[in-house]
């Protein structure tokens, strides 16, 4: 397998990049629906959405079932709505033009390859179907093949490749045409750690520096977390939140995470008696919360009280996975 | 030093044109079917051979026949042999000799086309999710379904419709000035595309159609054979013997293709086929047999399958 693309980026580079996904944050919707239901067979998939994503890298969580998959498929064309409507780019969804999907790629979800090619031949071919001249599609196919790190296997039959380099070859067959809006649909599936990182680590590059919207279905947080800038929960086939990561798992005004020396137990009960309820413990890490009217001087009390010391005391950061957890639970 | 960049670049093109979804598809069909074919380089050539042979003795021989009546004081007693009437009509361009090369001489080809080339159409598209990546693109399931269609159709075509009009054209040269000939040569190019049409048509229609109701190609085979053989020599011919009417007759797929397109060619020698039913009886029934085949295709051919 090929190298990735270097991870580590320089300060400037960084500060370009926050720049760039501003301004693609700032700019026109990508996505834009408007009360759109489908059916699936008799069960109704997506209920009555509506929503307007900004661009950028957009993040699609859910349990398995929530219509990450179906939301994609319907953006792209591929399944019908029953009522409402939709735009992507700007463009209705489902109109036969096929204007909007020259500017859309899209990376399935299972495995999917066109029959008996090579690595080089699915990406040409499928630049040729997406409207590109023979010999641009050439070109930009050995591009994109070494882009995803197929360089030394594309002359073989994708039906010998492993499972990451199946994944790289639709990731390369998505991108081949470069498109403005690009859908993944589960990319990291079946990957080894390393083969997940490299995988976003592309997609980060081209969210962030190639100017490329992206929009990512996944069931791994991590991987949304360390590429999106926004997530779209999805849940029962409704939208039930949509914002910024950083909103998403945020900040708790009040609650402390604090680590002591001494004995726990004594601890627990001296912050009872100051009124700091416990939200969790661990050993000597505990999760307070504290009112924001004392401040964290009561917990250096109760430490002094228990005759224990206080070895770290900070904000408590809500990780994406709880931020989940607390969305779909609140809704259930 | 950086001597090639890996980094991702943007392309210029243009993305407004129309996209010949189609023909990228037709094009590619044709590079996969040769390369099915050549997979086993031995049987291809036999096969190939045994499919071009007619053609290439029936070319061989208008050739010698010219030269030898053109010269026929060099070839006295050839000359007088290829002047008999019998051996005249046997290598003459003729309504019944095409009917004889394209239904009779040529079937086994055509029905080893559509089993080796076309059974994998759609289905080894369906079995790979291909489906998805095709029509996530712009590509409608109606240009999808054409490039698939046209795939086998050319292989079909190559082994009845091109031998059939490369001899009409040599024969047409060679009576070159015979207007009355040239004539008659030029009504049976036109006679011989339109029978040809219902010859390629119909088998193609039946093999996608058959190819998209699977994801495994040997399945799709199968099937196709199972209609053909249970309604051509099984079903028919039960029912024949034990009623005794010709309107069975209908039940054979082949038969109607082969009653329908001696009526186009105006072939005399096929009157038997043409005094049984009425060959609109048979036009309708190819046309059903059409209707279903769409319905089929447009109806299995989808990039998401919706289980309810």
């Amino acid at each position: 397998m090929s190298d990735a693309p270097m991870r580590s980026v320089s300060s400037a580079q960084a500060a370009a990049t926050a720049k760039a996904e501003a301004a693609s944050a700032a700019g026109p919707p990508i996505i834009e629906l408007d009360a759109l239901s489908v059916m699936y067979g008799a069960r109704l998939a997506l209920d009555n959405v509506s929503v307007r994503v900004g661009g950028g890298a957009v993040g699609l969580l859910g349990p398995n079932g929530a219509g990450k998959s179906t939301l994609i498929k319907t953006l792209l064309g591929l399944l019908h709505a029953s009522t409402g409507s939709g735009r992507v780019l700007g463009q209705p969804i489902g109109a036969r033009d096929g204007r909007l999907r020259r500017r859309i790629g899209y990376m399935p979800e299972r495995d999917a390859a066109f029959p008996g090619l090579t690595g080089f031949q699915s990406a040409w071919y499928a630049g040729r179907l997406a409207g590109m001249p023979d010999a641009d599609a050439r070109r930009r196919a050995h591009e994109v093949l070494l882009f995803a790190g197929l360089e030394e296997a594309r002359y073989r039959d994708v039906a010998t490749y492993s499972t990451g380099m199946k994944q790289r070859v639709k990731l390369a067959q998505a991108l081949v045409h470069d498109p403005d809006l690009v859908f993944l649909d589960e990319p990291t599936n079946g990957l080894d750690p390393e083969g997940r990182l490299e995988m976003l680590d592309l997609i980060r590059l081209l969210a962030r520096e190639k100017g490329i919207h992206v929009v990512l279905s996944s069931h791994l947080l991590r991987d949304v977390e360390e590429v999106c800038n926004s997530v779209v929960v999805l849940q029962g086939g409704k939208i039930v939140r949509h914002e910024t990561l950083s909103a998403l798992a945020h900040s708790s005004p009040d609650a402390y995470s604090v680590r002591i020396g001494g004995d726990p137990a004594a601890f627990r009960v001296a912050c009872e008696a100051a009124g700091l309820p416990v939200l969790a413990e661990k050993e000597r890490d505990f999760e307070l919360r504290v009112p924001p009217a004392g401040g964290t001087a009561a917990v250096f009390g109760a430490a002094l009280a228990a005759g224990t010391v206080v070895r770290m005391l900070r904000p408590s950061r809500v990780s994406l996975e709880d931020a989940l957890i607390d969305v779909l639970g609140g809704v259930r | 030093m950086v001597i090639h960049d890996r980094s991702y670049s943007r392309w210029k093109g243009d993305r407004d044109g129309s996209v010949p979804g189609a023909a990228v598809i037709l094009q590619a069909g044709l590079r996969r079917g040769v390369a099915t074919l050549f997979r086993r380089k031995i049987p291809a050539v036999i096969l190939i051979l045994l499919a071009f042979g007619p053609f290439v003795f029936a070319f061989g021989f208008l050739l010698v026949r010219f030269y030898i009546l053109t010269n026929i004081g060099q070839f006295p007693g050839p000359a007088s042999a290829l002047q008999d009437p019998e051996v005249a009509a046997v290598s003459q361009v003729s309504a019944e000799n095409v009917y004889t090369y394209l239904f009779l001489v040529q079937w086994p080809f055509v029905m080893l086309a559509c089993v080796l080339l076309g059974s994998g159409l759609v289905a080894e598209d369906k079995r790979a999710n291909a489906l998805e990546l095709y029509l996530s693109r712009p590509v409608t399931v109606r240009q999808y379904l054409l490039g698939k269609l046209g795939t086998i159709a050319i292989f079909i075509a190559a082994v009845t419709l091109v031998p059939t009009l490369v001899l009409t054209v040599e024969q047409l040269a060679l009576t070159w000035g015979d207007f009355p000939e040239m004539g008659r040569l030029l009504l049976m190019m036109l006679r011989t595309m339109a029978a040809c049409a219902i010859w390629i048509a119909v088998p193609s229609l039946l093999i996608v159609a058959a190819s998209s109701l699977t994801a495994k190609a040997r399945n799709a085979a199968i099937l196709w054979m199972a209609v053909i053989v249970m309604l051509e020599f099984v079903a028919s011919n039960i029912l024949l013997e034990i009623f005794g009417d010709d309107r069975f007759h209908l039940l054979q797929i082949g038969w109607n293709i082969r009653q329908v397109g001696a009526w186009i060619l105006g072939d005399s020698s096929a009157d038997h086929l043409l005094a049984t039913v009425p060959v609109w009886a048979s036009a309708l029934v190819l046309a059903c047999w059409i209707a279903a085949c769409v319905r089929i295709m447009t109806t299995r051919v989808k990039p998401v399958e919706v289980v309810a």
